[in-house]
């Protein structure tokens, strides 16, 4: 048995057991790249390395969960907020039974660099961000956003402070860094 | 003039230099911080109208709801206490909002993937023919409440002039659902351990979001936290013996 042989092996295995259990298997997209054919037609997709990964797992009839991993991975500090307000789990699907197939999206946040001394300063505000493009209306949350998103999420991100959440600047260039000077809540 | 004679006075009013120092370019400018066009729910409601009305809300707040729901009744009292969250101005009598009134159709609290979140609430103006004002959830299930409870949270903000929580741009009529019934967050308790509350806290800032999954990523190459009583050795594989999740702590974090 090869090494993939094994790996297949082991996660078909443990469908079967996740299904007679009547569970719903989640992979990793990996296992559909790998092995599309034999994957039980229930299992959903999550994807998080290869873009356009979704779109490829819908056409084939599988549901799917969208993390791409340049903008949803919320250890890259060096993703601002837009992007990750702007993408969009239906970003290449225009078939409106395929859209169906698409259950949503995850912000991931893995633990290399966090820990609890940091945590919430690295979640929050940008997976606020990704919370409104997952719960609200894309055509009323998608026009002039430094205008129209920018304020409220200061807002939200103010809020979280208030309620008592370690929520970072909004704007600082890295996250989770402190504020960069004096300054209102409301604009930093 | 000002700064001159409070440097001439003794050194304990150097705080008060301070202050009146740094206090002074702010009152010269004028940048408006909230833009009173915009709507500040997050995440933006689905459909929504608001009037022009500033209603105060009674620190007194009381709860009426169709179905005896622990799930509700725990929830009103988490949000009276993010909402009055400053002591108010001891109470004078009228307030525009007196009650929450919950109307929920399904008394079924199972909770599974994709149940219906929606909801509708209504928050009276000044002008209602009501002898009590009220703030109005009508939701299929008790999940939808929870959302229209924190939509309701965010629009009640504590004003500083009168010492009292109001609601501004009554009254409201809001209509939610969201886009996507999987909205998550993953954290990961093998990289770096996450004592269970801190991650009871993450849950709860992720109610204020709408987000709905906690993707509990426990175990990895790095390190094996997790108590499995059929293989009982696992779990020495964590960083350290005061690192660990217990069987318990996973069913309470998962409850």
């Amino acid at each position: 048995m090869t090494t993939k042989e094994a790996y297949q092996y082991f996660l078909l295995r443990a469908q079967e057991i996740a299904l007679s259990n009547n569970r719903t298997p989640v992979n990793w997209e990996e296992t559909f790249i790998s092995f599309p054919s034999k994957l039980n037609p229930r299992t959903i997709v999550h994807n998080w390395l290869v873009s356009g990964i979704c779109p490829k797992a819908v056409a084939k009839g599988f549901r799917c969960i969208y993390s791409n991993q340049g903008i949803w991975y919320l250890d890259h500090l060096d993703v601002p907020w837009q992007p990750v307000y702007q993408a969009d789990p239906l970003e290449g699907i225009t078939d409106a039974t395929q859209q169906k197939l698409i259950l949503g999206g995850e912000v991931c946040m893995w633990g290399e660099t966090a820990d609890p001394s940091d945590i919430q300063q690295t979640i929050w505000p940008r997976a606020a961000a990704a919370a409104e493009r997952l719960w609200s209306r894309k055509e009323a949350t998608s026009e002039n956003i430094n205008n129209t998103a920018l304020p409220r999420l200061h807002y939200f991100r103010c809020l979280l402070n208030v309620r008592g959440v370690q929520a970072a600047p909004v704007t600082n260039y890295y996250a989770r860094r402190p504020p960069t000077g004096p300054g209102s809540c409301y604009e930093q | 003039m000002l700064s001159s004679t409070i440097t001439s006075v003794a050194t304990t009013f150097s705080l008060l230099l301070t202050i009146t120092v740094t206090l002074l370019p702010l009152s010269s400018s004028s940048s408006p911080v909230h833009d009173d066009s915009l709507t500040y729910i997050w995440p933006l409601p689905s459909t929504f109208t608001s009037g022009d009305h500033s209603v105060s809300v009674d620190p007194a707040l009381s709860l009426s709801s169709s179905i005896n729901s622990p799930i509700i009744s725990d929830a009103f009292l988490r949000y009276k206490r993010l909402i009055f969250a400053h002591s108010v101005k001891i109470s004078r009598g009228f307030f525009d909002i007196n009650v929450i009134r919950i109307v929920v159709q399904s008394s079924s609290d199972e909770l599974q993937f994709g149940v219906d979140e929606s909801y509708t609430l209504r928050i009276s103006g000044r002008d209602d023919h009501s002898i009590v004002g009220a703030a109005t959830i009508e939701a299929n299930t008790v999940y939808g409440a929870l959302r229209a409870f924190e939509t309701f949270s965010q629009l009640c903000t504590f004003d500083y002039e009168s010492k009292t929580v109001k609601v501004f741009k009554a009254p409201w009529f809001i209509q939610d659902e969201p886009r996507f019934a999987y909205r998550g967050l993953l954290i990961d308790t093998s990289r770096h351990y996450l004592p269970t509350d801190t991650i009871k806290r993450i849950i709860d800032s992720m109610s204020y979001a709408k987000l709905n999954v906690l993707h509990w990523h426990i175990v990895d190459e790095e390190s094996f936290p997790l108590e499995t009583p059929s293989y009982p050795n696992l779990w020495k594989g964590s960083y350290s013996r005061w690192e660990r999740y217990t069987v318990e702590d996973a069913y309470d974090i998962v409850k």
